[in-house]
């Protein structure tokens, strides 16, 4: 077994550097791996705000941070469903709440039922058989009391706030003994196409067996000779986000609110959070937006 | 809803009746009528006899009473499939129904166990398999349910008469329903315009119209194929056995709960214990032997006297490439034929089955079901035929020329890439559609002789000694299990002996 990665190098900034630092730490640390970080300045800025769907409780309960510390130190709120809103012509908003399907008969899904008691008559919408919609709209937090059982299930996520929630990541990558460097900025040494180690800006050279780029949208790993990005904006044509906050709502819903918007022509804005409206923390509140280029110029 | 659409099965063999039980329980009456067409005249192949746990998946869905229908078929119960001379002449392993090590470590076991090996660990990885453990020791419990326990880690299928289990859905599917006619069809009535089949027309000129037609016709394929003239994809490339001689053999004293494949000159045969007799058969390359040479081996062989003369079946493996076309869908061998080495004929029938029923068509059938349905079918059938490719292609046999050809033979990339990540890291992907879980291929893998270079590192976590000392444990935990565990052939008289 001499080819064995012994050295594992994770490269980049921000969350992605530091979840999956302490990911591999904590899964592989035991059989003999070492991991260490090569931290690059944050992107991020006060105003940016995360949703995050349920996985993320159980990637913490994996990785042994506790939940209890996110509302005081980054402002953390259950996030219970999305709403879309105005995403289709006039009909009206929807929660997608986070939960399992009713349950149907054999193979036949739940939703054909519905689809049956419509054409017989049936106002109600699909929704409302969902308990994480349900839930969502009520302001109520699903799987925190034993009430929620038979076969419905429904999970929440957070409204998180990204630096904070960084510097939470940080301090425990740190904790559990992971050592870091922090650069403004590296370079890459190869061997053919064989990362061998990467050069801070400083003059600190870290080798490695195996190289993880977490780099973000830059990729600073990423070979120049091989430029494989796949483009898909004809299908999903945003391309700038806009952020904002304000003060906090009094009564902040326990979803997350998704308006797509009209902006001339066909033209279209999408936003994660309608302005003044989305409660992202409780410090105070968060709004993003895409504007398509025409709309910026 | 409108009047319900009348479904027409043609052929009464094994496919056709879990086709018209699976219909007339899983679809409620006002949604659709069943007619089945068989003649008695034509023979069934009826030479699965061995099944896999999804059988008892589907009986339970269509209200199947177990002990019933095992006492109406013969039954026994089985836990896996021995492969003897397979790897290399000498060797043996269990493909199991169950897994190999304790319930919740299935990602891992496998590297604790292959550095267990490489430390010197003797024995198999079967050794620490529950089902193979039971099944060598011909011992049968039905497994506990819900419990984290080695002993729970395993499910059952069944050995039965084919023949039998055909008659008997027969007697539920008319109780609940379903219309049989006994004739032949002469000719198949298709609409100028849409191509569609509008009607049989039976030899005594009966004519059964209906709005959608199910296929169980056998090889003949008579509605998909050579009416609808569905393509045939032809893989005997990879799986050249192209011949089966089936003979019948006396009870055998010990009832096995598995079915044995031996792995012979020019093929391979199989061994399947029943309640009043022993089903037996040589799989076999006409290209590597002829006829009369198979029938020689394979009587030489048997370990019981024979019931009857052999009788001979010829096939070739394949499959049409679209099983639903216009307004037909054809089930079992009249969509496809794969080698009954790993008891799939009746599964491929009856995936079929439970494909169809969430997909079940108005009564002009949207091209986009059929799609869906031949999308599912088709991932079942290649899932199948790369595993039973391993089967061929992984030998280091090197006393015929079957062999010789399997193994230097260029096998598809499906296969190839499975094969590769295992080789060099152990590693077994775990794909959510189609047959056989991790479990399945590491049996075969690691039964047929392939080695990973390496192991996951996280199987170093633990010093060498506790290892050892884990894995002893554990096959003393296994044996002791399987020590307490009743004899097969008393669970099989006891829940559903033939005499009792």
């Amino acid at each position: 077994m001499t080819d064995r990665v012994r050295r594992l190098v994770v490269v980049g900034r921000d969350i992605p550097l530091w979840l999956s630092a302490i990911g591999l730490q904590s899964a592989l640390g035991r059989a003999d791996l070492e991991v260490r970080v090569v931290e690059l300045p944050s992107y991020l800025q006060p105003t940016d705000a995360l949703a995050a769907v349920p996985s993320i409780v159980a990637l913490h309960r994996t990785l042994g941070i506790s939940d209890a510390v996110l509302p005081r130190l980054c402002g953390a709120v259950p996030m219970v469903g999305q709403r879309f809103a105005n995403w289709s012509g006039g009909a009206p908003p929807f929660v997608l709440g986070f939960d399992t399907e009713p349950p149907g008969d054999g193979d036949i899904p739940f939703a054909q039922y519905w689809a049956k008691g419509r054409l017989e008559g049936l106002r109600v919408p699909l929704e409302d058989f969902s308990l994480g919609s349900v839930a969502a709209r009520q302001g109520r937090v699903p799987g925190l009391s034993d009430e929620t059982s038979g076969p419905l299930n429904a999970g929440f996520g957070y409204h998180l706030e990204a630096g904070p929630y960084a510097a939470v990541l940080h301090r425990f990558g740190q904790q559990a003994g992971i050592p870091s460097t922090f650069t403004n900025g590296v370079t890459v040494e190869r061997e053919g196409d064989r990362i061998v180690a990467v050069v801070t800006a400083e003059g600190e050279r870290i080798e490695g067996d195996l190289f993880i780029d977490a780099s973000g949208p830059d990729a600073v790993l990423s070979s120049p000779q091989h430029d494989d990005f796949e483009d898909w904006s004809r299908w999903l044509p945003c391309d700038r986000i806009l952020t904002a906050s304000a003060a906090q709502l009094p009564n902040p819903p326990a979803y997350s609110q998704v308006s797509a918007f009209a902006q001339g022509g066909s033209a279209c804005i999408r936003s994660l959070g309608e302005p003044g409206s989305w409660p992202l923390s409780r410090p105070r509140i968060s709004t993003n937006g895409a504007l398509p280029n025409s709309c910026r110029r | 809803m409108n009047e319900p659409i009348d479904v027409i099965i043609l052929g009464g063999g094994t496919a056709g009746w879990m086709a018209a039980t699976g219909l007339v329980s899983l679809l409620p009456p006002a949604r659709c009528r069943v007619h089945l067409i068989e003649s008695d005249e034509i023979g069934i192949v009826g030479v699965g006899e061995a099944t896999l746990p999804q059988m008892k998946s589907f009986n339970d869905l269509c209200g199947i009473d177990e002990a019933e229908m095992m006492r109406a078929t013969n039954a026994t119960f089985k836990l896996g499939i021995q492969f003897v001379d397979w790897g290399s002449l000498g060797s043996s392993y269990i493909h199991p129904f169950g897994i190999h090590g304790p319930p919740g470590t299935e990602h891992i076991f496998h590297h604790k166990w292959l550095r267990a090996s490489r430390e010197g660990l003797p024995g198999q990885i079967d050794d620490f398999s529950f089902a193979c453990r039971a099944g060598v020791a011909n011992r049968f419990d039905f497994p506990p349910k819900s419990s984290q326990s080695i002993g729970s880690s395993y499910s059952y299928a069944y050995h039965f008469d084919a023949s039998l289990y055909g008659r008997y859905l027969r007697t539920i599917a008319e109780r609940r329903g379903v219309r049989r006619t006994e004739g032949k069809v002469a000719n198949v009535e298709t609409d100028a315009e849409s191509g569609n089949i509008v009607a049989l027309r039976l030899e005594n000129g009966e004519e059964i119209r209906g709005d959608f037609f199910i296929d169980c016709s056998g090889f003949r394929s008579l509605l998909l194929g050579q009416t609808l003239d569905s393509p045939w994809e032809d893989w005997t490339k990879w799986l050249p056995c192209d011949r089966a001689l089936a003979v019948p053999t006396e009870r055998a004293g010990e009832l096995t709960p598995y079915t044995r494949s031996t792995a012979m000159e020019a093929g391979w045969r199989w061994r399947i214990p029943l309640q009043h007799r022993t089903g037996n058969g040589y799989v076999f390359s006409s290209r590597f032997i002829d006829e009369d040479r198979a029938a020689e081996q394979l009587l030489s062989a048997l370990d019981e006297p024979t019931l009857a003369e052999p009788r001979l079946l010829k096939f070739g493996a394949g499959r049409r490439t679209e099983s639903w076309r216009k307004n037909c869908v054809a089930l079992g061998l009249s969509s496809g034929f794969l080698e009954p080495l790993e008891s799939t004929s009746i599964y491929l029938a009856q995936i079929a089955i439970m494909h169809f029923v969430p997909l079940f068509p108005e009564r002009r059938a949207d091209p986009s079901l059929a799609a869906e349905f031949n999308r599912r079918v088709d991932l079942e059938y290649d899932r199948i035929r790369d595993f039973l490719i391993l089967h061929y292609h992984l030998n280091q046999r090197d006393d015929s020329e079957l062999w010789r050809y399997c193994r230097s033979m260029s096998v598809p990339d499906s296969l190839t890439e499975k094969m590769e990540l295992f080789r060099h890291s152990g590693f077994v992907e775990k794909y959510r559609d189609g047959l056989f879980t991790p479990p399945s291929w590491l049996a075969v893998y690691f039964g047929q002789g392939l080695r990973p270079e390496h192991y996951h590192p996280l199987a170093d976590a633990i010093p060498a000694a506790a290892l050892m000392d884990e894995m002893d444990d554990l096959r003393a935990d296994i044996d002791d299990r399987v020590d307490a565990m009743l004899k097969h052939s008393t669970v099989v008289e006891r829940y559903a002996g033939i005499n009792g």
